[in-house]
């Protein structure tokens, strides 16, 4: 009898054993793959808070590290993007971080935070469950280095483009006004984050829509930014409830030059005539080449659901579109001037530049001489 | 400010706390926006799970489970004999068999927990099919994340403050913050295309 015992309760507790999946230890979960030629080593990685955590028949695993990534080539760094894929949790599915805003000189060390987190099923097989490697880094004379998958190299060029502008404009007012009026610039576009309203969304992308089965067509409004290379001319989205669907464009190219890219911002906005800014319809058709005096449609599947709040879905009641990026067929750039900031719609609905994020986050902790000294470095 | 553990929260997402403990946590629930949103967490993984649970996958075939347990009843019946000999009371064998047919429940039972269809981790609203609506990406309480069946990869950003979300038609969406450990600008994206 007692050897039976003996062996049933083994047998159980075999069993149970096998029922908790062994908590993996964080380094082996990741998988960090930099190119042998990458301007940009991993100097260290700090696995310290990843844990998992069994939650009945799924396994959370929150994934937490800090990279120190260091400068390894000639030119200063302007900003970075890493790729992180998890093909075992979501076959296709992919995410990065973008770190923009940087100066970082040769030789100089950054910190990358990633903190990830996984859901799946408890039973899937082994191996790392997390890739980071390298889609790019941009250098200050907006070269670029890396494989380029996830297109960071225009994200990137765009973002340094649109720091430069800021940075210009900011140095402006400080010499040409001085430290007060940077001050106040800084403070109204404070007061601008801080009456943004808040926007929560989500994006159906190759489903369909389940919350309403039909829509009303609602067409563009479009806002005509100063020196924009491609004018709108018109579109509309399909609209029921808080969901669009399906929008489409038509624009123009009104530049002497052949078009590859183009993006427009989308404001919304609700019954009450709040306006959010809810996304941008980028046109990224690799057959594009718009030229001068063109013009071109483009339509988009997929479905915006919009909240004003958790749980408060927000009644789109209007439309309003504006050209936020074109990419000419050599590559460059063209992005609204500060000055299309003078336009208080945009202003109130559009985020700051990262470049102008950063500085007004350096003037909330550290005040307006390290503002001031920031602004004179560039 | 003393926060509640993370017991007491799962206690508390489930129903599951005395009036003296629940009337303690939600006084701290109102002034505690992290706490409030671990809650809502543990609440939303209560969800999640109860809408998979109480099925029992189709796979589970429970004439074949009975046979077996039948079965290793007999072999446990035949293995006391040999080693108990001729000298058992009348007695002692009912009350292997009750232990052998105990630990052979709890087994089997155990078997079929761990075999049972797992139930689909959905964070989206009640009623929602995720099935039906493919890739969804969205913005959580603390960050993004890409939702495809079961499979859920999020980017957290924990307490940044003025959270910047921006959509792409192509099936992006991006998040932009401060990072409050590194002080640097950061953007997130999820892609589904």
């Amino acid at each position: 009898m007692f050897t039976r015992s003996k062996l049933a309760a083994i047998a159980f507790g075999a069993c149970l054993a096998g029922a908790q999946e062994k908590a993996p230890e964080a380094r082996s979960l990741w998988k960090i793959d930099f190119p042998k030629d990458s301007p940009v080593s991993v100097v260290s990685a700090d696995w310290g808070e990843s844990r998992t955590t069994a939650r009945g028949s799924a396994m959370v695993l929150d994934l937490r590290t800090s990279l120190s990534l260091r400068n390894s080539g000639l030119r200063r760094i302007r900003g970075v993007t890493l790729q992180v894929l998890a093909q075992e949790v979501t076959p296709g599915g992919r995410a990065s971080v973008s770190v923009p805003a940087l100066h970082v000189a040769p030789g100089e060390t950054f910190p990358v935070r990633i903190d990830l987190r996984l859901l799946r099923p408890l039973l899937v097989g082994g191996g790392p469950l997390v890739e980071v490697s390298l889609d790019g880094v941009l250098f200050d004379d907006l070269s670029f280095f890396g494989p380029n998958r996830l297109n960071s190299r225009r994200s990137m060029t765009a973002w340094e483009l649109e720091a430069r502008r800021d940075r210009r404009h900011f140095k402006s007012v400080l010499e040409t006004e001085g430290e007060g009026a940077l001050q106040q610039v800084m403070l109204e576009s404070l007061a601008r984050q801080a009456q943004r309203p808040r926007l929560d969304v989500q994006v159906l992308h190759g489903g369909r829509a389940t919350n309403v089965p039909d829509g009303r067509p609602i067409q563009f409004a479009f806002l005509q930014l100063p020196g924009s290379p491609v004018e709108p001319l018109g579109g509309s989205a399909l609209v029921a409830g808080n969901e669009a669907r399906t929008p489409s464009l038509e624009v123009r190219n009104r530049s002497s030059r052949v078009v590859r890219y183009f993006e427009i911002g989308w404001l919304i906005q609700d019954a009450e005539g709040k306006e959010y800014l809810a996304g941008s319809v980028p046109v990224s058709d690799p057959n594009l080449r718009l030229r001068p005096g063109e013009n071109w449609r483009a339509l988009e599947a997929m479905t915006l659901r919009l909240a004003s709040a958790p749980g408060r879905p927000l009644s789109i009641a209007g439309m309003t579109g504006f050209v936020s990026q074109v990419e000419f067929s050599d590559g460059t750039l063209w992005v609204p001037p500060r000055s299309a900031l003078k336009d208080q719609r945009v202003a109130r609905a559009v985020a700051p530049s990262p470049e102008e994020q950063r500085l007004l986050e350096l003037y909330r902790k550290r005040g307006l001489s390290a503002l001031v000294e920031e602004v004179k470095k560039f | 400010m003393r926060h509640p553990g993370e017991a007491l929260l799962s206690l508390y997402a489930g129903g599951d706390l005395g009036w003296l403990e629940r009337w303690r946590v939600q006084w701290h629930l109102g002034g505690c926006e992290d706490c409030r949103k671990e809650a809502e967490a543990f609440r939303a993984s209560r969800r999640a799970l109860l809408s998979g649970a109480g099925q029992t996958p189709a796979e589970v075939n429970w004439g074949r489970l009975a046979a077996e347990m039948r079965a290793n009843i007999q072999v446990g019946l035949a293995a006391g004999q040999c080693v108990g000999g001729a000298k058992a009371s009348p007695l002692v064998p009912g009350w292997r068999t009750a232990i052998a047919l105990a630990t052979v429940v709890v087994v089997t039972l155990a078997g079929v927990w761990l075999q049972r269809a797992r139930p689909p981790v959905a964070l989206a609203p009640p009623g929602e099919e995720a099935a039906a609506e493919g890739v969804v990406l969205e913005a959580t309480t603390d960050g993004i994340q890409l939702r495809e069946g079961s499979g859920v990869l999020a980017l957290r950003y924990g307490d940044a403050r003025d959270v910047t979300y921006t959509v792409s038609a192509r099936g992006t969406l991006r998040a932009r913050y401060v990072d409050q450990e590194t002080g640097q600008v950061t953007i997130s994206h999820v892609y589904a295309e």
